[in-house]
C-alpha cells in the first residue's frame, strides 16, 4: 500500500511539474495564431478558446489553485521565456513588417491605457477625453520637431510635460465636483480639442502634420534599415526595440506608483473621498496628480506615435479613440496593472486581424465595454488586494505611522 | 436692431431644443443621482426611428391625404416608442447596476450611448452618411417688417413651450409628479410613505427619453439632416444646460438651456470666426460655472456629508 501511495505522489508531483511548461505552450500558441496569422477565422477561433479556458479558470476554483501554485512556483522559468519571447518575436517576424507594425501600435496602447488606468482605474475619475491627451502629446512632439527642428529626446520630453500640464488644467474645474461633472469636462476638453486641432492654420487643420522625423539613435536614423550578418531588417524591428523600453519603463513607473503611497492615496480617494479627507489625504492634490501624470504618459505615447507613423490628423485623437483606451483599461480589468497590459494587447492586435469587419469595429468595442461593465465589472484580471507583509507595516510603524486603508 | 430679433428668435429655437434634452438629465440626476450619457443618442434613435414611419406612411399615401393629422400622430407614436426606449434602458442596463459603484453605471451609460450610436450607423441603409430628414414642419414664413420668421422655429418653440408647460404640471399638480419629487428629495423616506419607487424610476425615464425623442425630431426636421453621431454634440449641449442651470432641478434646466442657447447664437454672431468655435464658447461658460457655481444658477449648494 505504502509503495502505491508513494508512487501515486510521485507521479502526481511530476504531473504538477508540467502544468507550468503546458500551459506555457498553449498561451503562446494562441498568442501566436492570434498576432501572426492574418485569417480573421483563426483569429476568432484562438480568442473564443482563449475565452473559454478563462472562463474555465475563473468559475473552476481547483484548476485555479493548481494554475495559480504552479506559476508561482515556476515564476523564474515564466520570467525568463516571457522575456525572451518579447525579445525574439520580430526577429521571426523579419519578412512580415506589418505584423511588427501591429505589434507597435500594441506597445503605444499600452502605455496609453496605463496612463489612464491611473485615473480611471486608481483614483476613479471617468476620463471620456483622454486622446485628446494622446493629441496633445503628438501634436506638440511633431511641432517642435517640424518647425523648430528640436531633436527627439527634448521634443518628447516637452510633449509629456505640455500633455501633463493640460492633464492639470483640466484637472482643475473638477476638483469640487462630482464624478458626472468630471465626465463632462473631460468629454468637452476632448471636443473642444478636436475643434481647434481641425480649425487652427498653425496645426494643420484637417490636414495634420506631415513628414515627422523619425527619432535618432547614437546619430543614427531609427529609418535606417539594420543589416546583421547579412540579413536586412526593416525599420519596424528598430521601432519595436525602441518603444519597448518605453513600455518597460511605463510598466515600471506604474508598478511603483501603486506600489507607493500615492498609489494608496488614489485608491483611498477612489474607495471614499470624505474618509479620504478624513484620514488626512488632500484629495484635491491626488485628483490633479493621477490627472498629470496620466496625461505625462498619454503625451509620451502620442509623441512616440508621431515619430513612428510620420503624419498625424487630428482624426487620430478624436472621441472614439479615448472609448478605444477606456476599453482596454476596462476589459482588462481596472487598477490592475498586468490586466490593463493584457487588454490593450488584445483590444489593439484583434481588430487588426479583423480589416474585413472594420465597419464593426467601434460597435465592438461598445459592446465589450458594456458586458464587461454588466457582468464582469473587475475586468479579465481582478485588483489586487494589496499584502502588507510585517517588514512594511513595521516600517510604517517606526517611522510616524501614518495609518491609511 | 433687425438682425438681433432675428438672432433672438434662432437662439430662442437652439435653447428649446437644449432645454428638452436638458430636462431629461436633471431628472435622472433628481431621481437616481445618475448622469445618463446615452440620453442624446436616443433623441438621434428618434430620428432614425421616424424615418422609416415616415416612408411608410407616403407609401400608404397617408402623407398627401390628410398630412397635418397624420404628421401629428407619427410624432405621438415615436414619443411613444423613445419612452419605451428609456424604460428598456431603465430594466436592462441601469437597474442591474444600481448596486455597483457610480463610476461602473456612468460607464456603461457611456458605453450603451456608443452602442446605440455604432448600432444606427451599421444596421441603417448608408448609415454612416448624413441623411435627409422629412420635412415634419409647416414651411413658408411670416415677415414681420423686415423680420422673417419661419413658421417651423415658431411650431418648435411652441412645441416646446408646451412640453414645458405639460411637464410642469404633471410635477406640480398630479400623484405621479408628487411622487417624483419625493424620491428626489429622499427616496427612503418616500418608500416608506408608501411610494413605489420602482415606478416612479421608470416613468422618469419615460417622460426623459420621450422628451429627447421630441428634441430630436424637432432638431432633424428643421435643419432637414440627421447623422447617426450627432447625438453625442446634442447629449453634451443637454448635460451642459442642466450643469449650468442646476441638476436635478427641473426649472434650472430650461433656464440652462435658455442661456446655453443664447450664448452659442449671439457668440457665433457677434466674435469674429465665431460660429466655427460656437462649441467652445458653449463649453467655457460651463467650465467657467463649475469652477465658481459648481452648483448651478438655481441649484441649491450641495454639501458632501458623512
Amino acid at each position: 500500500m505504502e509503495t502505491i501511495n508513494v508512487k501515486k505522489r510521485k507521479t502526481q508531483f511530476a504531473l504538477r511539474k508540467l502544468i507550468t511548461p503546458f500551459l506555457l505552450i498553449i498561451v503562446v500558441a494562441l498568442l501566436y495564431s492570434i498576432v501572426v496569422f492574418d485569417n480573421w477565422l483563426i483569429t476568432l477561433i484562438s480568442l473564443a478558446i482563449g475565452t473559454g479556458l478563462f472562463v474555465a479558470y475563473a468559475k473552476l476554483p481547483a484548476l485555479k489553485t493548481l494554475i495559480t501554485e504552479s506559476m508561482r512556483k515556476d515564476r523564474i522559468l515564466l520570467l525568463i521565456v516571457g522575456v525572451l519571447a518579447i525579445i525574439a518575436v520580430p526577429l521571426t517576424l523579419r519578412t512580415q513588417p506589418y505584423i511588427i507594425h501591429i505589434l507597435i501600435i500594441a506597445q503605444i496602447s499600452i502605455i496609453l491605457a496605463l496612463g489612464l488606468n491611473f485615473q480611471v482605474g486608481s483614483t476613479g475619475i471617468p476620463n471620456l477625453g483622454y486622446a485628446a491627451f494622446y493629441g496633445v502629446g503628438a501634436y506638440t512632439s511633431a511641432l517642435l520637431s517640424t518647425k523648430l527642428g528640436v531633436s527627439f529626446w527634448i521634443s518628447i520630453l516637452l510633449a509629456g510635460c505640455i500633455s501633463a500640464l493640460f492633464g492639470w488644467l483640466v484637472g482643475l474645474p473638477t476638483l469640487k465636483t462630482r464624478s458626472y461633472h468630471m465626465a463632462l469636462v473631460s468629454i468637452a476638453f476632448g471636443l473642444v480639442t478636436y475643434i481647434l486641432l481641425n480649425n487652427i492654420a498653425f496645426t494643420g487643420g484637417p490636414n495634420g502634420i506631415k513628414n515627422v522625423p523619425p527619432p535618432e539613435l547614437f546619430g543614427k536614423s531609427l529609418f535606417s534599415s539594420l543589416r546583421i550578418f547579412g540579413h536586412t531588417f526593416p525599420v519596424q524591428f528598430n521601432f519595436y526595440y525602441f518603444v519597448l523600453v518605453f513600455v518597460l519603463l511605463a510598466f515600471v513607473v506604474s508598478r511603483f506608483i501603486f506600489n507607493s503611497k500615492v498609489g494608496l492615496y488614489f485608491n483611498a480617494v477612489r474607495e471614499d473621498e470624505i474618509a479620504a479627507k478624513c484620514s488626512g489625504i488632500n484629495t484635491s492634490t491626488m485628483k490633479l496628480l493621477a490627472f498629470s501624470i496620466g496625461a505625462f504618459f498619454a503625451g509620451i505615447a502620442g509623441s512616440l506615435y508621431a515619430h513612428y507613423i510620420g503624419y498625424i490628423s487630428p482624426e487620430n485623437f478624436n472621441m472614439n479613440t479615448s472609448l478605444q483606451i477606456l476599453g482596454m483599461v476596462i476589459m482588462g480589468g481596472m487598477d490592475n496593472i498586468a490586466g490593463v497590459g493584457i487588454g490593450a494587447f488584445i483590444l489593439s492586435v484583434a481588430p487588426e486581424k479583423f480589416r474585413s469587419l472594420a465597419d464593426f469595429r467601434m460597435l465592438a468595442t461598445g459592446l465589450i465595454i458594456l458586458l464587461m461593465l454588466m457582468f464582469r465589472p473587475s475586468g479579465i484580471i481582478k485588483q489586487q488586494i494589496r499584502k502588507y507583509s510585517s517588514k512594511y507595516l513595521m516600517s510604517e510603524n517606526s517611522t510616524q505611522g501614518e495609518h491609511h486603508g | 436692431m433687425n438682425t438681433f430679433l432675428q438672432l433672438l428668435i434662432s437662439a430662442l429655437l437652439v435653447s428649446s431644443l437644449y432645454s428638452l434634452v436638458a430636462v431629461g438629465f436633471t431628472m435622472y440626476v433628481g431621481v437616481i443621482n445618475l448622469a445618463n450619457f446615452s440620453h442624446g443618442d436616443t433623441c438621434v434613435l428618434g430620428t432614425f426611428l421616424m424615418m422609416p414611419l415616415f416612408l411608410y406612411a407616403t407609401k400608404l399615401g397617408w402623407i398627401s391625404a390628410s398630412t397635418g393629422l397624420v404628421i401629428l400622430i407619427l410624432i405621438i407614436l415615436l414619443i411613444f416608442l423613445t419612452g419605451l426606449w428609456g424604460a428598456a434602458i431603465y430594466t436592462i442596463l441601469v437597474k442591474p447596476l444600481l448596486a455597483a459603484p457610480r463610476l461602473i453605471l456612468l460607464l456603461a451609460t457611456v458605453a450603451a450611448g456608443q452602442v446605440i450610436r455604432e448600432a444606427i450607423r451599421v444596421i441603417y441603409p448608408n448609415g454612416s452618411n448624413p441623411q435627409v430628414f422629412p420635412k415634419l414642419l409647416p414651411s413658408g414664413s411670416l415677415n414681420l417688417s423686415g423680420i422673417t420668421l419661419g413658421y417651423d422655429s415658431l411650431t418648435i418653440i411652441f412645441l416646446t413651450i408646451i412640453c414645458i408647460l405639460s411637464l410642469n404640471f404633471i410635477i406640480q399638480k398630479t400623484k405621479m409628479g408628487v411622487a417624483m419629487r419625493a424620491v428626489s428629495q429622499n427616496a427612503d423616506v418616500a418608500q416608506m410613505m408608501g411610494i413605489n419607487i420602482e415606478q416612479t424610476i421608470i416613468s422618469v425615464f419615460v417622460i426623459g427619453s420621450a422628451l429627447a425623442g421630441m428634441a430630436g425630431i424637432l432638431n432633424g426636421s428643421y435643419y432637414g439632416i440627421t447623422k447617426f453621431n450627432l447625438g453625442s454634440n446634442l447629449g453634451i449641449k443637454g448635460f451642459s444646460a442642466a450643469v449650468i442651470g442646476g441638476l436635478g432641478d427641473f426649472k434650472g434646466a430650461i433656464v440652462g438651456g435658455v442661456l446655453l442657447g443664447f450664448i452659442e447664437v449671439f457668440a457665433a454672431a457677434y466674435i469674429p470666426n465665431g460660429s466655427q468655435y460656437q462649441d467652445v464658447f458653449s463649453f467655457l461658460a460651463v467650465i467657467a460655472f463649475l469652477i465658481f457655481r459648481p452648483s448651478g444658477i438655481l441649484g441649491e449648494k450641495i454639501f458632501e456629508k458623512v
